[in-house]
């Protein structure tokens, strides 16, 4: 049994969800029970962050993935742009990684350093 | 001095939509105080901004980005690094000083509108006592130095407040690396949104400590610990409750008060509810010509409501109209936060007005009635009502008469 | 019977029979232990009150107190066989204006602080008030000083740069019964003190100065002439005039010991070496007993009193006071004559302080607040402004007073070591009567140095424009001339890019944003820095020439940044 906040509409509906025969109690909807279903069998998220530059009116430039990626791999994710570095002026949503650490998803800036 | 039709303080969201807005068949000057456009979304670097204005889920420097990029294909004057020094409103004109590094200059506007968005409350406006020391300091200051500067001001922190921004920068922190002891709030519910919660505290383990708040700060030069202590339901710390936590930093999200210092400058009358302007539907002050819109006039929880309002103020202003004006106000009961607008101006259109408000309390199962000397105009089921997440409703009125807002519950 | 015995006696009469009494000329000594620090106060007061001997030195310790002082943690011989003719210790608004004074002899003067600035301590933790001395006593040394002060403060503030505003004071009454009394006893009061102007007002004259008054309030007398003034800006002008005359200041500078032999003090250590100056003058605030005990010339004690001040939001002045208002309530005049009752009052910046209170305390640097006082602070004065309301706060803060139990200030030369100079005991009106208090300590010093006066003194001392307060003319002018006054960075005060620059260019450098605060307001506002601080903390790393990382809020221990993103 597991316990989530359903975050698929503004409702905040308090779900209980029961892995062992797939119910789930609490949902006004069955997006509800899809969504308690996804958290508890592979939780998906978009990362924002920031990574640095050398560009001195920069000093970071933010960052985020251009899909969801495993909730797990954030962590990981974030070694990955710990080491990164830009060297030039990027237009907004240029692609800084391209299919991070073999998820499909790309890193991509999500500010106009031009 | 140049003349204009409309003149925006604010280059955030509010002043960036009613520039555009109102440039369509006006001549537009925007002053912004700071070297970029974009206002407080520069900093937040988080995503889940543009839903329903550009139905995609964007962080905030994107959706700054799309209404820059907008602006820039108008004819709209954008001045930065501009810092108004003076208003004054006569004679259906308006004339602002402004300071910039050209020197002192003045511009005349047929109307105003002051997109100057929000500010933190600080810990002193809180009532954080003690000692004051180092590591104290607002969501929105610790964002700016992670997302813009990127340097970390913590290592070891508390939160107090559970507002977005503090749920916000909980989860920022922790993906950086400081170690997040907690949200504490004061209130017996969240002050955030809901998912904001699951995805922000829930997803990092962070735990959040309701009916709780900071008492006492500890620390010389750098903070070195605080006490928290849970209050009774009238919020007051419950004595022998108290706990001393070590920390390095207390990160404040408790509250976001309207900006309008310029506003008091020429008298326009604030609203005790929102502490922003009193408006009417086209979110006109009561001062004539002088408009409000977004974070300025009331604090909202989606920048795409403060795109909303601007464009909304900008739309009646660049009619440069010069109507008489025929006011009667929009009551609510004590079930409400606020309403706004607080009044309906009659001789402007009273067709699909847009409404906001937000409950005074947690309610389930509420019925909102809107009503004119008794007859229902309109009618609609809520099954959750909660403070932090405001509604929005359209409506029309046909009658020249004050509307009252009330709260049933749902039979 | 010896006057000893009587004091022994009244003590015994008060249960107290554990303290032991010791006297050396005309000075009586108390020591032991109790376990209250109220008691060991009203003790000291009470053996002052008998007026047996001039000065009461209280040694009588609280039980399980250990004073937490601060001590810079630096090390180094900066100052090491430094030989100076005068050392001033204490870089409040007393020792400031004494090194300015000394700045026109003919002599080399050098201020320690252990603070890394000026003006940490009560000298910025006060109301900023220029009093016009109602309240004081025929032939106190306060009173000199003040009647002194007052004919030279303006034209000191003109030639040092400083804002000097004179909106007036008020004292307002809360019932007509009292104002035949008032009226007599005024009269009397203040041709005594020299006060030539002052005006009793009827409720109704009062409410043309001052609308926002309670009903309570029934008549005022109104003193044209009590003003304010920055007082950290005034300290910092002082000392900065003193610089520019060829004197020194040394911050995060600390005097651990002084060696005397016989009756003359040979050297003084401290943290950064051991000076050896002819003179010693003790401007340590609360801490100048313990200096005093360090030269051997103890003859006096301080208890400190700390009040609490908030600090009002400027959009709120119209709504609150015009002029200084104070209440005056009898109840509280028959119990403590030396506390104030505090008041309402605006600030040259148009912010107004509701404040202080008065409480004894038995550290000397607790500046902590509380709760409890801050709302007792509104819930009183709200009763003579009720426009008065916590949400308009931008601040608090502690300051502590440094009292001696005779509650007078002590200028004089030492009493048993010959080279020494007290500027001791200055609490209110300390403010107004520091520039006599200069005066007369250079005098002192002179007395016994006989250097004479310097030929080309230079009273001149420029402070950093305001750009918020100047014409449009003006600004527009300065701006063409240097575009960096017009970008401006604290939003909240309107204080420009051009005016950091300078604060952290200024004759005495600011080591801290804190500093840089102090000098020009950036951070002083409603936002209390919140917006501005990343941006005074860049211009403040670039003008240093230092990393980011390095940029300190205050003291030690205060970086701005634990940790880049490496």
């Amino acid at each position: 049994m597991k316990e989530y906040i359903c975050i698929v509409c503004p409702n905040g509906c308090h779900l209980k969800y029961d892995e062992i025969n797939n119910t789930c109690e609490g949902n006004k909807c069955p997006r509800g029970k899809e969504y308690a279903f996804n958290e508890f069998h592979h939780p998906k998220r978009s990362v924002c962050s920031s990574v640095k530059t050398t560009i001195e009116e920069f000093p970071v430039v933010s960052v985020r993935t251009n899909g969801e990626i495993d909730k797990n791999l954030i962590p990981e994710l974030l070694e990955v742009l710990k080491k990164v570095i830009i060297n030039e002026r990027l237009e907004i949503n240029s692609v800084v990684i391209k299919n991070v650490l073999n998820t499909g998803v790309d890193i991509i800036t999500t500010t106009s350093m031009i | 001095m140049e003349n204009f039709d409309i003149i925006v303080i604010g280059g955030g969201p509010g002043g960036l939509a009613a520039s555009i807005k109102a440039s369509e068949n006006t001549k537009v000057l925007l002053i912004e105080r700071e070297n970029k456009l974009g206002g407080i979304l520069k900093q937040c670097i988080h995503d889940g901004f543009g839903v329903t204005k550009f139905k995609e889920k964007l962080s905030g420097p994107e959706y700054a980005n799309r209404e820059i990029e907008k602006l820039k294909k108008t004819n709209v004057t954008v001045l930065k690094n501009t810092f108004v020094t003076n208003i004054t409103s006569e004679n259906n004109e308006v004339i602002v000083t402004f300071a910039n590094e050209n020197g002192v200059n003045k511009a005349k506007g047929k109307k105003l509108i002051l997109a100057t968005g929000c500010r933190e409350r600080t810990s002193k406006q809180i009532s954080i006592h003690g000692t004051n020391p180092t590591g104290v300091m607002t969501a929105g200051q610790a964002q700016y130095y992670i997302n813009i500067l990127g340097k970390m001001p913590c290592k070891e922190v508390v939160i107090l407040g559970s507002g977005d921004i503090g749920l916000i920068m909980a989860r920022r922190l922790t993906l950086e690396g400081a170690h997040v002891k907690g949200v504490y709030e004061v209130k017996s519910t969240p002050s955030g949104l809901s998912r904001n919660i699951a995805q922000c505290l829930t997803d990092f383990n962070i735990p959040l400590y309701l009916s709780h708040t900071v008492t006492r700060v500890f620390g010389k030069d750098r903070l070195e610990a605080i006490e928290v202590a849970k209050v009774d339901n009238k919020m007051n710390p419950i004595k022998g409750s108290e706990e001393i936590i070590k920390c390095d930093s207390l990160i404040l999200s408790v509250g976001l008060i309207p900006e309008n210092e310029l506003a008091k400058e020429i008298n326009v009358p604030l609203n005790r509810f929102t502490k922003g302007p009193d408006v009417d539907q086209t979110f006109e002050t009561l001062v004539n010509n002088v408009y409000s819109c977004g974070n300025a006039m009331h604090v909202n929880d989606l920048a795409d409501y403060v795109s909303e309002s601007g464009e909304i103020a900008a739309n009646d202003a660049s009619k440069l109209l010069n109507n008489k004006r025929d006011l009667k106000p929009v009551k609510f009961d004590s079930h409400f936060g606020y309403v706004v607008p607080s009044f309906i101006d009659f001789h402007k259109s009273t067709e699909k007005m847009t409404f906001y408000f937000r409950a005074r309390d947690e309610y389930k199962d509420k019925t909102l009635l809107i009503k004119q000397k008794g007859e229902v105009l309109l009618k609609r089921r809520y099954s959750h009502l909660r403070p932090p997440e405001m509604e929005k409703i359209l409506l029309t009125v046909k009658n020249n008469d004050e509307i009252e807002f009330i709260l049933e519950d749902t039979k | 019977m010896k006057k000893i015995d009587k004091i022994y006696k009244l003590l015994l009469k008060k249960g107290y029979s554990s303290i032991n009494l010791e006297e050396k000329e005309d000075i009586i000594f108390l020591s032991g232990e109790l376990s209250s620090w109220d008691e060991i106060v009203d003790i000291g007061l009470m053996v002052s009150k008998t007026k047996l001997y001039s000065h009461v030195v209280n040694n009588i310790k609280l039980i399980g107190h250990k004073p937490n002082i601060y001590i810079p943690s630096i090390n180094d011989l900066s100052l090491d066989n430094k030989k100076v003719d005068v050392l001033v210790i204490g870089g409040g608004v007393i020792g400031a204006s004494i090194l300015r004074e000394l700045s026109k002899y003919n002599l080399s003067a050098l201020l320690v602080e252990k603070g890394e600035d000026l003006a940490l301590q009560a000298s910025s933790r006060n109301d900023g008030c220029i009093h016009v001395g109602v309240d004081l006593h025929k032939g106190s040394e306060k009173l000199k000083h003040l009647i002194r002060s007052k004919e030279i403060i303006k034209d000191l503030c003109k030639d040092i740069d400083v804002e000097y505003h004179e909106d007036g004071q008020t004292v307002c009454f809360k019932s007509n019964l009292l104002r035949p009394i008032i009226r007599l006893f005024f009269t009397i009061r203040c041709k005594q003190n020299h006060i030539k102007d002052w005006r009793l007002l009827s409720r109704k004259k009062l409410l043309k100065m001052e609308p926002n008054l309670s009903d309570e309030v029934k008549f005022g007398v109104f003193f044209p002439h009590a003003g304010s003034i920055c007082p950290y800006n005034f300290t910092i002008g002082l000392a900065e005039s003193a610089v520019i005359n060829g004197a020194e200041v040394s911050f995060n500078t600390y005097v651990s010991d002084i060696v005397v032999e016989d009756h003359i003090i040979k050297k003084v250590i401290t943290n950064r070496g051991t000076i050896y100056p002819k003179i010693v003058v003790n401007a340590a605030g609360v801490f100048s007993d313990d200096i005093a005990d360090l030269a051997g010339d103890k003859f006096f004690s301080i208890h400190p009193r700390k009040g609490t001040d908030v600090l009002m939001d400027k959009s709120v002045r119209s709504q609150l006071s015009k002029s200084g208002i104070q209440i005056y309530s009898i109840k509280k005049a028959k119990k403590k004559s030396h506390s104030k009752g505090g008041g309402i009052i605006p600030t040259v910046d148009d912010n107004t302080l509701v404040g202080p209170n008065a409480i004894e305390i038995p550290e000397k640097e607790d500046y902590t607040t509380s709760n409890e006082i801050v709302s007792q602070l509104f819930e009183k004065h709200a009763k003579t402004v009720p426009n008065l309301r916590k949400s308009d706060t931008i601040t608090y803060f502690s300051g502590v007073r440094a009292p001696t139990y005779e509650e007078d200030f002590i200028v004089h030369a030492g009493k048993w070591t010959k080279n020494i100079v007290h500027a001791a005991g200055i609490q209110s009106p300390g403010l107004t009567a520091a520039p006599s208090i200069g005066e007369e300590v250079a005098r002192i010093v002179n007395t016994k140095l006989n250097v004479g006066k310097k030929a080309n003194f230079n009273p001149i001392r420029k402070g950093i424009v305001q750009t918020r307060k100047l014409s449009i003319e003006e600004r527009d002018k300065l701006i063409k001339s240097n575009p960096k006054y017009g970008h401006i960075i604290c939003r909240c005060e309107e204080i420009s890019e051009g005016e950091i620059i300078d604060a952290i260019n200024s004759v005495i450098r600011p080591s801290t944003l804190d500093g840089i605060k102090r000098r020009v307001r950036a951070g002083m506002g409603r936002c209390q820095g919140g917006f501005c601080q990343p941006n005074v903390a860049s211009l403040f790393a670039k003008e240093n020439n230092i990393k980011l990382e390095d940029v300190h809020k205050k003291g030690e221990d205060t970086l701005i940044y634990r940790d880049s993103k490496e």
